[in-house]
């Protein structure tokens, strides 16, 4: 049998006392922050991954709000593109109509009118800005109009000059995919000669001049280049959304990974905080008796 | 021999027995207090008619019930739970700090890919840029945060080797004369007092505290003390005191001295021990590391943004200082040496990013050996360079000699550190963002921004292995792992302490109960003894009376 000293008995005793008190302190601590890891060395491997979990996290979160944009920006062109699209199909109906030899010289004047009020409007739609300020056909030289014009004694639009630089924009909406935003304007309104501007022109001219007009065939080419445009934007708006749906789930699935991690299970942690309440009742109600257990209070 | 000498012998033997016994009772509490035993035996008969009497009982001294194998025991156990718990008690607040989202660096960084993020996807708007310049200061003062207390608590760990070394030079110098009293009394008496050797053991168990020591006793009864791999702090009764100063680097760390040598790699065990542990382990590994990803990080976005152009058309100019730092000398240095270390900021990106892969989280000390330059780490003094010329290239850093210094002349150089330091923002203007990558002046070209932003996700760090903010995690599992491992461990020696102290104490310690029942039996005793000396009387009167 081992020989207990009476000093032993005591600082056995009370150490107990203590050591469950920490542990009661502690498993507050863990319940009231809802944390079990709330330092590296509580658990050092999980804590390198719970960083990196917190960065992932935070970069899909800033991709998602990168991905509202870019699904904006799109939207915004599509409208524009739509637009676009309406006025040039008037257009070409406009010409189409002059082309059927029935037309007097003063139909084809009001013909050429209309026409330059599309061109008007094309003009302006070319020249469209973004929330930011930003002119969408430019490019990266987004800090100007897309597009010059110079008009004639009667004010009318005479000639366009492509300011932009022909780039296109990308932005990020994943942490791995950066999608285009934009079209410039030379691949919606076509280049110099061939552009929209300068077809418009020379028909709105014709029509003035009562000759009928050579190009519907670059006017259709346009159109075609406008449709084109649309139809990038669907597939980029799918992309983006698609990019979208794979941040929510590796956003939900990154969140589990945290909290299984890093949250503490709480039904078991009461039911252990519980456990360890009675224990501590348990020592304190017996620390008393143990310590006072003495032969002399029988001599 | 008579009956009434037979009862007087032994009411003295108890008397002596019930002195010891009270002494035992009334010690019960003082540390490290051996209880005593009164040692007695028959003394020898006288032959009588052929047969031999007994004649009573003689007192032979008293005994200190005490193992010196328990006692080593003991102190081993004290000395390696104090090393760890030491260790775990300064570690935990860098532990705390380091993995904390808030004082942590991790948020830090991650705001500033998020402004250049925000800056990438929206070129043109003001506010982004702004913010972006708001979140490169925070996360400068973040850094130069977790500096700060990383200094302070270097500037503590200095302050307590020196009360250390200063605790153990006076507790040594109590052993040597503890040492003179135990030999007097021996010379004296013939005997040792056994609350001397207690007070003796009490003094040693305490040095343990402080640093694993083993003791060594010789002929005269005196105690030598050793530290470390057997370094002699007390011997022959001499004290050869310890000393905590500065390592002779101007602003340097303190480091332990033992006869004008350092021996501070030397101690493994007690506070001491657990705190030269900690500053090199933990302190300067998380300042070095911290440091890395500051000189990584300042010096990447520079290479990059350098290849930008502003929206003016300018090309970028650099967001950060450029890293450069200078040695610390030796006080005995006899030379004007001094060694600077800079990072190549006019080499070619993928260069530079090759430069970053090697950096690495340590301090250098560099020794000129008349003809070359030793390089060692300071920390591990695992030796990285012999024999350099004035000028080399190491862990992707440039170092370079000015001025002329002295065979033995020494240099201590912490670039990672300084980095923290040097990391300065110097781009106060929004204009000044080279986002483009080309210089035709475009506000919406974002490429440059978009390749700055993809700086985060760079495996360039050791090696390749890690990006920024994967080195500062791994530096926080690190931190955790050490100091999780130093909590167990100070757990474990803190159940052998424990058991250590159970077994001392059920060898040395006192029982109430024990000591309780011998006084009842003592009392028996003395009664019986009292006994004797009436009856001795008794016969005698009877024998008188029968005369008469």
């Amino acid at each position: 049998m081992t020989r207990l000293s009476s000093s032993y008995v005591f600082d056995t005793a009370y150490s107990g006392v203590l050591k469950n008190r920490t542990s009661l302190v502690e498993m507050y601590d863990q319940i009231s922050s809802g944390q079990k890891i709330r330092k590296a060395s509580d658990d050092p491997v999980q804590s390198a991954r719970i960083l990196d979990l917190q960065k992932s996290m935070s970069n899909i979160e800033m991709s998602q709000r990168y991905a509202t944009t870019a699904l904006n920006d799109l939207a915004n062109e599509e409208t524009i593109l739509t637009q676009v699209n309406a006025l040039l199909l008037r257009g070409r109906t406009l010409t189409l109509q002059s082309l059927n030899g029935t037309q007097g010289l003063e139909n084809l004047q009001a013909i050429g009118s209309e026409l330059n009020q599309i061109l008007e409007q094309v003009s302006e739609l070319a020249n469209t800005k973004n929330s930011d300020g930003a002119y969408i056909f430019a490019g990266y030289s987004a800090d100007q109009p897309a597009y010059s014009f110079t008009r004639d004694a009667n004010g009318e639009i005479d000639s366009s000059n492509y300011e932009g630089d022909g780039s296109t924009v990308k932005k990020t909406v994943s942490p791995s995919l950066q999608v285009s935003i934009s079209h410039p304007g030379t691949e919606v309104f076509g280049v110099g000669s061939d552009d929209i501007f300068a077809q418009l022109i020379a028909t709105r001219d014709d029509m003035y001049a009562g000759v009928y007009p050579t190009n519907l065939d670059k006017i259709d080419d346009v159109y075609s280049k406008v449709t084109l445009a649309t139809a990038d934007i669907g597939a980029r708006t799918n992309q983006v959304e698609l990019a979208q749906e794979v941040n929510e789930t590796l956003l939900l699935n990154q969140q589990t990974a945290l909290s299984d991690i890093r949250d503490l299970d709480l039904p078991s942690a009461i039911a252990e905080f519980t456990q360890l309440q009675v224990n501590v009742e348990a020592i304190n109600n017996t620390f008393a008796k143990v310590v006072n257990i003495s032969l002399f209070d029988y001599i | 021999m008579s009956i009434l000498n037979i009862g007087l012998k032994s009411l003295m033997a108890t008397q002596y027995a019930i002195t010891v016994t009270s002494n035992n009772i009334a010690n019960a509490t003082v540390d490290g207090y051996s209880r005593q035993q009164l040692v007695t035996s028959s003394t020898a008969g006288l032959n009588f008619g052929g047969n031999y009497y007994g004649q009573g009982v003689n007192v032979d001294g008293v005994t200190r019930i005490s193992s010196d194998y328990l006692e080593d025991t003991l102190r081993n156990t004290r000395s390696s739970e104090n090393y760890y718990s030491t260790l775990y008690d300064l570690g935990v607040e860098v532990d705390s700090m380091f993995s904390d989202q808030e004082t942590g660096l991790d948020k830090s960084i991650q705001s500033f890919f998020t402004s250049m993020g925000d800056l990438a996807n929206n070129p043109t708007s003001e506010a982004t840029r702004t913010v972006l310049l708001e979140t490169m200061d925070s996360l400068g003062a973040k850094f130069e945060n977790m500096d700060y207390v990383l200094t302070l608590s270097g500037d503590t760990v200095d302050k307590e080797l020196v009360s250390y070394a200063s605790r153990l030079n006076s507790l040594a110098e109590n052993l040597i004369q503890m040492n003179e009293s135990v030999s007097a009394s021996v010379y004296s008496t013939g005997k040792v007092d056994p609350t001397l050797l207690d007070n003796r053991n009490l003094l040693l168990s305490q040095m343990a505290e402080l640093t694993d020591i083993q003791i060594k006793e010789d002929e005269n009864y005196n105690i030598s003390v050793f530290m470390g791999d057997g370094l002699a702090l007390v011997a022959n009764n001499k004290l050869s005191p310890i000393e905590a100063k500065s390592n002779g680097f101007s602003d340097g760390e303190f480091e332990i001295y033992l006869r004008g040598e350092v021996i501070s790699d030397r101690i493994t065990g007690g506070k001491i021990g657990g705190t030269l542990e900690y500053r090199n382990d933990v302190l300067n590994y998380s300042k070095n590391s911290l440091g890395q990803v500051a000189l990584g990080l300042t010096q990447l976005v520079n290479a990059q943004h350098k290849l930008g152009y502003t929206p003016s058309g300018v090309a970028g100019s650099e967001i950060f200082a450029n890293f450069s730092s200078t040695s610390k000398v030796h006080d005995d240095n006899a030379g004007t040496g001094m060694f600077a270390v800079s990072f190549d900021h006019t080499a070619s990106f993928a260069a530079q990013e090759t430069a970053v892969s090697q950096l690495e989280p340590r301090d250098y000390e560099i020794t000129f050996n008349g003809a070359g330059y030793d390089v060692v780490d300071a920390n591990t003094r695992e030796s990285l360079l012999t024999n350099a010329s004035s000028s080399f290239t190491l862990d992707g850093l440039q170092f370079d000699l000015t001025g002329a210094p002295v065979a033995g002349d020494k240099f201590k150089l912490s670039p990672m550190t300084d980095a923290i330091s040097n990391y300065e923002v110097l781009i106060n203007d929004t204009a000044d963002f080279a986002n483009a990558a080309d210089p035709a002046g475009s506000i919406s070209d974002n490429r440059n921004s978009l390749a700055l932003f993809g700086l985060q996700n760079l495996t360039v760090f050791n090696d390749g292995l890690d990006t920024m903010q994967s080195t500062y995690s791994t530096l926080v599992a690190g931190i955790g792992s050490k100091v999780s491992s130093a909590e167990s461990a100070s757990l474990t020696f803190g159940v052998l302490y424990d058991q250590a102290n159970l077994n001392r104490e059920s060898e040395s310690g006192v029982n109430s109960e024990e000591e309780a029942a011998n006084l009842i039996q003592l009392q028996q005793q003395y009664s019986a003894a009292a006994k004797i000396i009436t009856a001795a009387q008794e016969v005698f009167d009877d024998l008188l009376a029968a005369i008469n």
